[in-house]
């Protein structure tokens, strides 16, 4: 009877698997050249996302982006920005084994996810990226739909993370 | 002479059970943080914030040979020589070995000269760190004492929540192999 609850007719959850994760500092003026290193023009305004294939970007902060790629890009990459700091300096950190990513996909997502999550998700469009808090843990949520989240927790914090998720999904699917 | 080994978090399980298994015949043994506290307790090194506070000097935890005597100025030398920093009666880091060697001090106890006295008592420190050494044998601890470095060999008395006191005498701080033999290579 208490056996979890993963998915049901509002909501999946998910872990996916690995890919190359990159955090990326760069001065705005410099985008140019790590867009160039990544192959993917990084969008220039504080949570946008942008994609092509299996790369994708998401614009953090200020000076800050978070990258995705297939893991097997991975050294390509680092050889790339590698490549790029002879002229212009960044600070480019393989994160891949850092963190965790669950999607939570659905009609009900959003009411899942404000369980944890203190923001309006309402606000916050398809295809942008937050750096927020999930319960207590930092986490950074990615919005792909209207229907659909991934959120990036560290692997420390994973468990705790997944366990309330797991909780609020039984909750949900139990009609509280 | 140490390593310190990184790997992805995805490996590290692996990486530690294939260290254990190559280890075997050598004997290798994992030990945590408060095995490692154990250690440097026996052999004397202080943990900063624990065995000292903001008031403690170099001078006062018994690590004054660091301080580089020949240096012409530095950042903080003047600050030694102030007059209450070179004033008799500083509290001074000193070892405690108890009168009875099964007996584990708190750390935190307060320590004073006399346990029979009324309260409220005169004290005069406190213990620092207390730990149970396996190696030696017996408890040993280490405490901040008024003038503490005039007092070796004396024996001065740690109050307990019973009402009771633990007898203990001054030692030096380094408890297991005082002569440092066992650093010694041919």
């Amino acid at each position: 009877m208490n056996a979890p609850v993963k998915s049901f007719d509002g909501i999946t959850v998910s872990v996916q698997p690995p890919v190359a994760r990159l955090n990326l500092r760069i001065a705005p003026a410099d985008l140019a050249a790590a867009s160039a290193a990544f192959g993917l023009p990084l969008p220039g305004k504080i949570g946008q996302g942008a994609a092509k294939g299996d790369h994708a970007a998401w614009c953090l902060g200020p000076d800050e982006w978070l990258l995705h790629a297939a893991e097997a890009d991975q050294a390509a990459i680092t050889a790339a920005f590698a490549k790029a700091r002879a002229t212009t300096p960044h600070s480019l950190t393989v994160i891949s084994d850092r963190e965790i990513t669950i999607a939570i996909v659905g009609p009900r997502a959003q009411e899942l996810l404000s369980v944890g999550c203190p923001l309006d998700l309402a606000r916050m469009a398809p295809g942008t990226a937050k750096r927020t808090l999930f319960d207590s843990a930092q986490v950074v949520l990615i919005r792909d739909a209207d229907d659909g989240f991934r959120i990036e927790v560290w692997r420390s914090f994973f468990p705790h993370v997944s366990e309330l998720l797991d909780i609020a999904t039984r909750e949900l699917a139990a009609g509280l | 002479m140490g390593y310190e080994v990184n790997v992805p978090a995805r490996h590290g399980r692996a990486l530690w059970e294939k260290l254990m298994q190559a280890g075997k015949p050598l004997g290798i043994t994992p030990y945590g943080t408060e095995t490692m506290h154990v250690l440097r307790a026996e052999k004397g090194y202080i943990i900063i914030g624990q065995d000292t506070d903001g008031t403690v000097t170099p001078e006062d935890a018994g690590i004054g040979w660091a301080i580089g005597k020949a240096k012409p100025d530095f950042v903080g030398k003047r600050s030694l020589s102030r007059p209450d920093i070179v004033a008799k009666g500083r509290k001074q880091l000193i070892g405690l070995l108890t009168d009875d060697p099964k007996a584990v001090l708190v750390e935190g106890a307060q320590i004073v000269t006399d346990p029979k006295q009324a309260k409220p008592m005169k004290m005069i420190g406190h213990v620092t760190s207390s730990y149970w050494s396996e190696a030696l044998g017996r408890s040993i601890a280490m405490a901040v004492v008024e003038g503490g470095f005039d007092r070796m060999g004396a024996t001065l008395h740690i109050p307990t929540a019973d009402g009771g006191a633990q007898a203990a005498k001054v030692t030096g701080t380094v408890f297991y192999d005082p002569e440092g033999d066992r650093l010694k290579v041919e």
